[in-house]
């Protein structure tokens, strides 16, 4: 099997900007237990995270953002939209300062375009191949993240307040099984960026990928130990974000004369 | 045609009792220089020979206080509904309401026909309607007791999937199979009649609500928890329907 594309430029990464742009993780958590406090987190999330393909591209980041703003807004309104993956890669790249390579991007870069604002895809849509051209439209979607955290109860008590978690990893072969259970970090073959949201019945934590059809559904899941050993893997990055997103009127989903 | 204020009784609401609702004053004039809640004082006619006050109910007494020194001597006399004072001059008439503590609504009637009836009672059911669908859930819900129950779990079950229990629907075009609205119609479309009529109806009602939803949609951004409140007014609805 040919090697799918990373993206996550974790030499880029800027944990200042995370750190001092961030909403603080405990306050984000107690505002999500006291608004949010009825999802089912082990409701199976499919419906709501599509699989996505980021093919050749190195926009890893941009399309674990793209599903996050997806989640949040379900979590806001039910319903869903699809975000722009390219944007946002895109617009994390200007503000990582590596537009113009397709080199990655950073959970900072993106951190930072999801405060900004991003459109959906049919606006800026993902053509399988990188184009750093930043169209003329209106991003009105926006999105604040959490400081990181390498902390397994914060990224626990995410997940059981029905939260979405941005990771940037270092990927190896262990991370590539349906179902991890154990993760050292070594063999590492560079970043990726993905996200988390939901859980297995068996309490397993669901890993969300953007390689299309990987382990058959674009998916894995994360045992509590080997979430345990990533989460706190020292070049690890994780970041919660809850649904306060700011965004535009939601579109009319029962149009006249519909029955019901 | 003749008009004149006419006095009707009902047992459980008061009204206040005026000067105007109780008398009609014919020539020449009465002032009433006061008056209290049901009892008028003080009144007093300034001049001429005769003077007639009609009365409009049978629950008033009237009387001409000889005790005052500037008023002068007379009588008064009741002729059928009215009543004359026989003498020119000053007087005082004291005119009491018997039984103030009855309530009373003063209407307009013409003579010679009754006062209206009163109006039809109001249905006086209300159900939660911040949507503006729970009216309308319960205004058009055909009389079909296990209808209501069902319909009731229907909209019950369709909020619990926007909070992913026991999985996740979304709020989506009815034609998108993992919508809410997807599995509430069909749930409707299998609900068992238990006739042609009654199948009818509950089409009926379903395009009244439908249409309450568009409508409820266009006033407001429906967050998730408005989704669920809203389907929650239907529920409420066809539940005290089916009480």
């Amino acid at each position: 099997m040919s090697e799918r594309k990373l993206g996550y430029a974790i030499e880029s990464e800027n944990m200042e900007v995370l750190y001092s742009e961030g909403k603080h993780t405990e306050t984000m958590l107690k505002l999500a237990g006291e608004q949010y406090p009825s999802q089912n987190q082990y409701a199976d999330p499919a419906p709501v995270c599509p699989i996505k393909d980021q093919d050749g591209v190195g926009a890893c980041q941009g399309f674990a953002l793209s599903s996050i703003f997806a989640v949040c807004y379900y979590l806001k309104t039910s319903q869903l939209l699809n975000f722009s993956a390219m944007g946002l890669y895109i617009l994390s790249q200007k503000e990582d300062g590596l537009i113009g390579r397709d080199v990655g991007s950073t959970l900072s870069g993106g951190m930072r375009a999801a405060a900004k604002g991003i459109c959906l895809d049919e606006a800026w849509p993902f053509r399988d191949t990188y184009d750093p051209r930043i169209p003329p439209v209106d991003r009105p979607y926006k999105l604040t993240g959490s400081r990181p955290t390498n902390d397994p109860e914060l990224i626990d008590a995410a997940i059981d307040a029905g939260l979405v978690v941005q990771t940037g990893m270092t990927w190896n072969s262990e991370l590539e099984q349906e179902v991890v259970t154990s993760y050292t970090g070594r063999g590492a073959r560079g970043g990726h960026s993905t996200y988390l949201f939901g859980r297995k019945e068996n309490g397993n934590i669901w890993h969300h990928n953007s390689w299309g059809l990987w382990n058959q559904d674009g998916r894995s899941s994360w045992t509590k130990q080997a979430m345990r050993q990533i989460v706190t893997f020292r070049s690890n990055t994780f970041i919660i974000y809850s649904p306060e997103l700011v965004y535009p009127a939601p579109p009319i989903i029962i149009p006249e004369g519909t029955q019901i | 045609m003749i008009v004149l204020l006419a006095l009707l009784m009902y047992q459980d609401f008061t009204v206040e009792v005026t000067y105007t609702d109780l008398l009609v004053i014919s020539t020449p004039s009465v002032k009433i220089d006061r008056m209290v809640k049901g009892i008028i004082l003080s009144s007093e006619i300034k001049e001429g020979t005769t003077t007639t006050i009609k009365k409009a109910t049978a629950l008033i007494e009237v009387s001409i206080d000889e005790s005052v020194a500037f008023c002068d001597s007379a009588s008064i006399v009741q002729v059928g509904s009215n009543y004359l004072i026989d003498s020119p001059g000053k007087h005082k008439v004291t005119i009491v309401v018997i039984k103030p503590k009855l309530a009373f609504k003063t209407v307009l009637v013409e003579l010679g026909q009754g006062p209206n009836p009163p109006p039809d009672p109001i249905d006086p059911i209300i159900v939660p309607n911040d949507y503006g669908v729970g009216q309308v859930a319960y205004d058009n819900a055909p009389v079909d007791a296990n209808g209501h129950v069902q319909f009731a779990s229907f909209y019950k079950q369709a909020g619990e999937f926007l909070y992913g229990r026991p999985s996740i629907k979304i709020i989506a075009d009815v034609a998108e199979p993992n919508s809410v609205f997807f599995w509430l119609s069909q749930q409707m479309d299998e609900y068992p009649c238990p006739s042609p009529e009654i199948c009818a109806e509950w089409k009926t009602w379903r395009a009244k609500v439908s249409a309450a939803f568009v409508m409820s949609q266009g006033q407001r951004q429906y967050t998730r928890e408005d989704w669920f409140a809203a389907f929650n007014e239907v529920v409420i609805a066809l539940e005290v329907k089916h009480e």
